[in-house]
């Protein structure tokens, strides 16, 4: 099954990796890369922290969210880009 | 507190700490690292795994040819992958100057084994299409490396555990215990460690240690930015690319990281949080090295802190002002690659009392001696350049 679709990491390698001892989001992302795709982890990130609550018996409230990182959607590199004389590529 | 002591006690499970962990360990020593956080939570973690011969200071190269050949056999010591891959470095220069100096390193290396070659504009041109003419000439060294540091930390991680290595995450050293003169416990948020050996590799922070010590460690913190963008069809081959205004690589999945050159003279501090400005100079001069990057679509940023010296090589040894107290830190943001050979010395260093390779040139007390002065290599290209 898989649980996050963006880099296809599946419920089994999350399990093994809280298994392993991953007790956050975040490391459990670092080892698997749950989470680091496309959709940063707005889908995937909320069924990881369940799979810690379930295996670790933790306090749901204690298992926080991955670090957000900008940006909130995909933009452009260009857009980054300074503008102005010093502009490359021309 | 279950571990109230330990033969030695490692401050900072990154890359450092979780090399000298596991070669202690292994060679029967009791071994407690105490780390703030958790595994590689800082640079150990940030950083893009780029293992590099080249541009090194003359002092380094002896180790950095040493740690190459233990990165080899890595994944079957360690008993995983770490997803090692040869995909080699590409050095670009910029200016006539950068590429004289290139020259004179190719040379300077080559009585080592390094295989690196000195391009031209065209040759340039032709292992990457992509890249513009601002690019005058490369140093290109095929046999450089690249790995996934969780990987490498995990790796560490677990097979120092296997070997007896103690860990405690969530801890962090508020203080130290001295005794005339020399260190006898570390004293955490959680409880006191006794100890008579103990070595800082906290990164950016061991000067705060050094400190709990009486000992002034020269680090200047300086947060780098990181840019990954979505996976997209090849533009470059999967070297890693770097210069003195950014650096960059496209991975075999696809996906471009760019990472900027901050040192000091730019931004200095402890701060993680992205920076807008240095991305908009990162994006900026990334794009005139490589300007089919503009369309591609930011998924992610990231900073991570990287410690540099007053001659940006590292600190490595005992100090003569604290009896037991040993340092390996100051890395300058070359530290990654280096991971197995620095555990292997510290260990050597511990263990018998002296190191298999020459570490005079990384002892503290040089910036006492003399006024610093920095040789050629490319991480003082950075602090030329910016």
């Amino acid at each position: 099954m898989i649980v996050c679709r963006c880099e296809e990491v599946t419920k089994e390698e999350i399990l093994e990796a809280i298994a392993a001892g991953c007790h956050t989001v975040t490391w459990v992302k670092r080892m698997t890369r749950a989470g680091m795709g496309l959709c940063q982890g707005r889908t995937c990130g909320r069924l990881v922290a369940r799979l810690i609550v379930e295996q670790t018996g933790q306090d749901p409230a204690q298992v926080l969210p991955d670090t957000r990182r900008p940006p909130v959607r995909p933009i452009p590199v260009g857009i980054l880009e300074e503008q102005g004389e010093e502009k490359s590529g021309k | 507190m279950t571990s109230p002591a330990a033969d030695v006690v490692i401050i900072g499970a990154g890359s450092t700490g979780l090399s000298a962990a596991y070669e202690l360990a292994k060679a029967g020593v009791d071994v407690l690292v105490v780390e703030r956080s958790f595994l590689a939570a800082e640079a150990a973690g940030r950083n893009p795994g780029g293992i590099r011969q080249i541009g090194r200071d003359i002092n380094e190269v002896p180790l950095m040819v040493a740690a190459m050949q233990r990165w080899h056999r890595l994944e079957e010591e360690l008993g995983c992958t770490i997803e090692l891959t040869e995909d080699g470095y590409l050095w670009v220069a910029l200016s006539e100057e950068e590429l004289k100096l290139q020259q004179e390193l190719a040379e300077r290396d080559a009585p080592y084994g390094i295989r690196e070659f000195v391009l031209d504009r065209d040759e340039v041109k032709e292992l990457a299409p992509a890249i513009s003419d601002i690019v005058i000439g490369a140093l290109y060294s095929p046999t450089d490396c690249l790995a996934n540091p969780f990987y490498v930390a995990k790796g560490y991680f677990d097979a120092a555990r296997r070997y007896g290595a103690r860990f405690l995450f969530d801890t962090e050293a508020v203080d130290l215990r001295l005794q005339e003169g020399r260190i006898r416990g570390v004293i955490t948020n959680r409880g006191e460690i006794a100890t008579d050996t103990l070595v800082i590799a906290a990164g950016p922070w061991s000067d705060r240690i050094g400190r709990m010590a009486g000992i002034e460690i020269p680090l200047t913190p300086c947060p780098n930015q990181f840019i990954l963008t979505e996976p997209v069809p090849p533009i470059l081959p999967p070297f890693l690319l770097i210069s003195s205004i950014a650096v960059c690589r496209q991975s075999s999945q696809g996906h471009v990281y760019i990472g900027n050159t901050n040192a000091p003279g730019g931004i200095i501090g402890y701060s993680k949080a992205t920076n807008y400005g240095e991305l908009v100079r990162t994006v900026t001069n990334i794009l005139k090295i490589v300007p089919a990057f503009r369309d591609l679509n930011i998924i992610r940023t990231w900073a991570g802190i990287l410690d540099f010296t007053p001659d940006d090589n590292f600190i490595f040894g005992r100090v003569e002002e604290v009896e037991g107290l040993i340092l390996a830190c100051g890395f300058s943001g070359h530290g990654f690659a280096l991971t197995p050979i620095i555990g292997q010395l510290l260990c050597e260093l511990i263990v018998e009392g002296e190191t298999s390779l020459p570490t005079e040139a990384f002892r503290l007390s040089r910036f006492k001696a003399a006024p610093v002065k920095k040789p050629l290599h490319f991480a003082h290209q950075h602090v030329d350049t910016e």
